[in-house]
């Protein structure tokens, strides 16, 4: 039995508001793995730690069987998406999704081919000589998400990944993600305030208040397991329309 | 949509802009229309165009080494944690509150110690000698020049730069393409403003290098022999040629920061 | 093309910052003479820079010495000399200006006698005859501060002589003399106490009075006891002394000593 992708080992960080109180879980190979949460509940400290950007106070961030911080920023090889997208803004798209073949010294050529292949894929070919401040709000994700994955990382970490979107290409997306993970075969952890998303997409669903996750169950029990009052009232467990939350 | 009442608050911005121009437009005018009286005969003295010389050759070295020392400085500050930060912070602001004279004086002890004994054996004498005017410049200005990098630097989010290392880029990888890029503008306005400020050092210069004609006499040092002796005109054509080197260095930011193409949807 | 530009501009840089590390050239000066390779280091006041530039070039050309002549005012002077310990040579405003380094100095000439007058506004519009008259109430006068210049002490010294030390209307004190013929020259003094040779200035003219007769001093050339050439010295002292530096303060209104 092989080593999960990622695991939270009772791990405590502190960061201004922010708080993250002895969570512990596990996110498997290839797993797509969802916690939801309030806005602002520290979930993109929970994404920034499992990313190994900051040192826990207590408790260990693994991944691939080690400790994330034991290896250096440049080396992890964890693709990262921001709700912000932190596309760079000085560099067209085409520069940004070939950042990472760059930064490794690859040669132009190859540079070129790769990203003109993923660009495709990701249907942005067409806006490769635009300045991220001229996308359009899903182009620019797509363009993001090219560069995320462009190294074929093992772990994709995404924050909020689809909630600034409409629902149409709200729909689009999640098939993309559901691509990206067989494609790519790589693990996807990402946090998201809607329920039904998380329903839909998951394998495994967190459910995270006040910084401390309250427990790790499966899509289908997601309403029915057994939670304490706070966690029932926060997801309305009996509520006709699925559960949305009104203070998402 | 005729005759709309212009909005009360900009008026009064518009207001207070005219008293800051006249307050500033004012002595520029004096400079020109006096300093341009004797503007020829000043230039057509060999110890004005050595003073120009002295004076631009100076500001370009002591910025140089100012910012190779600042950037990193003001990278460190902004950009790391480590105990005594703000102790170290609280140091480098601490002289910029000190007359420019005493910290001439400061340097003159320095250099005039027996430290300075063995530097001028060596070949690098500082004490009376150009190459101090450069260090009485790059002295006075690095803890603003620290100040501009810092704020440069603390206004771009550290996100881009933890993207970019997990995209693959070393730290220094993260700073030259990343960092530096997006505070460009922002630094080659310190870099002028470094400049500017150079060029127009006096105080500690005066002290640590005194004036001698044809050795260590830049523009404002000239400014004041001339002040010395009561030539009013020459003193304010000196001026004049300062007014008019800072106009070309401006001119030469503004072309530097305005290069780059369509960044945003609505330029 | 606008890559040349910054390329330019760097060669510009690069090349003052090696003058920078490895020091520029000293000047060519004239090959003749028998103090060639010589050289002297002289702190000067800089209310006398016109006459003393004359006299030191003219000791250039004829010995090929090289000196370099450093301009300032007094108290930057004795900061200067006290912690460098370094030079030949002080011209001085007046005695008192070399006393708080008389420690270093060998010894001492007199060159030429430094004259305090009273400055009035061209034309002298309100009529001043002498120190007496400043105790009126609507002349403004300026002086220089009586705690750091000697020619601030002459003027307190007057006042309380002339029995109107507290009935002059004292617009300001500055800490140079040149500053004040200045605020005559604008109109924003009636009357100053300095030097003869700073009223060589727009609007400034000397009210004809023998009032300040007595305060006349010296300058000295207090020769520094440094590791100074000891035959550069010797001529320069020689030559302090000759003809030609008489005529050249005599063409800028000096008065020789006696």
């Amino acid at each position: 039995m092989s080593d999960p992708i990622l695991r939270f080992d009772g791990v405590t960080v502190r960061r201004g508001d922010f708080l993250l109180d002895h969570i512990s879980f596990s996110v498997e190979n290839q797993e797509m793995f969802a916690i939801i949460g309030r806005t602002g509940a520290g979930k993109t400290l929970l994404l920034e730690a499992a990313a190994g950007f900051y040192r826990p106070e207590a408790g260990s961030v693994l991944y691939r069987g080690s400790p994330v911080l034991d290896v250096p920023l440049y080396r992890r090889n964890i693709g990262y998406l921001y709700q912000e997208y932190c596309l760079f803004p000085h560099m067209t798209a085409e520069e940004n999704i070939g950042y990472p073949l760059r930064m490794r010294h690859e040669d132009k050529q190859a540079v070129k081919e790769n990203v003109r292949d993923i660009a495709f894929r990701f249907g942005v070919d067409g806006v490769l000589s635009q300045y991220p401040g001229t996308l359009s709000g899903g182009e620019q994700q797509r363009v993001a998400l090219a560069r995320a994955l462009l190294m074929h990382p093992p772990l994709l970490l995404l924050d909020e990944p689809f909630s600034a979107l409409d629902p149409v290409t709200k729909k689009r997306m999640y098939r993309m993600i559901q691509k990206v993970r067989k494609t790519y075969a790589c693990a996807v952890l990402f946090v998201t305030h809607d329920f039904e998303e998380a329903r839909l997409l998951a394998d495994h669903i967190g459910v995270m208040i006040g910084g401390r996750l309250k427990g790790v169950v499966t899509p289908t029990h997601l309403f029915d397991h057994n939670w304490d009052e706070e966690t029932h009232a926060f997801l309305g467990s009996t509520c006709a329309n699925g559960g949305n939350d009104d203070d998402a | 949509m005729k005759g709309r009442r212009p909005d009360t608050f900009v008026t009064i911005c518009m207001l207070l802009m005219g008293i800051a121009v006249v307050s500033i437009g004012s002595n520029v005018l004096v400079v020109v229309l006096q300093g341009a009286k004797s503007l020829f005969r000043s230039v057509s003295q060999s110890e004005t165009r050595f003073a120009i010389g002295l004076s631009v050759g100076s500001a370009c070295v002591s910025t140089l080494v100012c910012f190779l020392l600042a950037v990193p400085t003001a990278y460190v500050l902004t950009r790391s944690s480590f105990p005594g930060r703000s102790a170290i912070e609280g140091v480098l602001e601490l002289t910029m509150t000190l007359p420019n004279i005493v910290l001439g004086l400061s340097l003159l002890i320095i250099f005039a110690s027996p430290f300075g004994k063995v530097l001028k054996k060596t070949g690098f004498a500082v004490v009376f000698n150009p190459r101090g005017v450069v260090i009485a410049q790059l002295v006075v200005n690095l803890p603003f020049a620290i100040k501009h990098a810092s704020a440069a630097f603390r206004v771009l989010s550290v996100k881009l730069e933890h993207v970019a290392g997990l995209l693959g880029a070393s730290p220094f990888r993260q700073f030259t393409s990343v960092l530096l890029p997006l505070s460009k503008n922002s630094l080659i306005s310190a870099v002028i403003l470094i400049w500017s400020r150079a060029l127009g050092e006096f105080g500690a210069t005066m002290m640590l290098v005194g004036v001698t004609r044809m050795k260590t006499e830049t523009l404002p040092a000239s400014i004041y022999l001339n002040v010395s002796v009561n030539d009013l005109d020459g003193a304010l054509s000196s001026a004049f040629i300062l007014l008019m080197i800072s106009a070309i260095s401006f001119l030469v930011a503004d072309w530097l920061t305005r290069r780059g193409g369509k960044r945003s949807r609505y330029e | 093309m606008p890559l040349t530009i910054p390329v330019m501009i760097g060669r510009l840089v690069m090349a003052a910052f090696i003058a920078f590390a490895q020091g520029t050239k000293e000047e060519e000066i004239a090959k003749t003479g028998n103090l060639q390779g010589k050289s002297l280091f002289i702190y000067c006041g800089a209310g006398m820079q016109k006459p003393f530039q004359k006299i030191v070039e003219a000791f250039q050309t004829r010995t090929g010495c090289d000196v370099n002549v450093t301009y300032a005012n007094a108290a930057q002077i004795q900061t200067q000399i006290t912690q460098t310990k370094e030079g030949a040579f002080f011209i001085a405003g007046s005695a008192e200006e070399v006393k708080p380094v008389s420690n270093f100095v060998v010894n001492s000439i007199d060159l030429v006698k430094h004259i305090p007058v009273l400055a009035v506004a061209q034309g002298n519009p309100k009529r001043i005859g002498g120190i007496k008259d400043l105790g009126s109430g609507d002349i403004v006068t300026v002086i220089g501060d009586p705690q750091s210049t000697p020619i601030g002490k002459i003027a307190k010294k007057a006042f309380s002589d002339y029995g109107v030390a507290d009935k002059v209307n004292l617009g300001a004190t500055t800490t140079t003399a040149p500053q004040l013929a200045t605020l005559i020259g604008l109109g924003e003094a009636d009357a100053a106490i300095v030097w003869k040779e700073n009223c060589d200035a727009k609007d400034v003219e000397i009210c004809d009075t023998k009032d300040l007769d007595r305060y006349v001093k010296v300058v000295p050339a207090a020769q520094l006891d440094f590791n100074s050439d000891a035959e550069a010295v010797q001529a320069f002292s020689d030559f302090l002394a000759s003809s030609t530096v008489h005529d050249i303060w005599a063409s800028f209104g000096y008065v020789l000593v006696q």
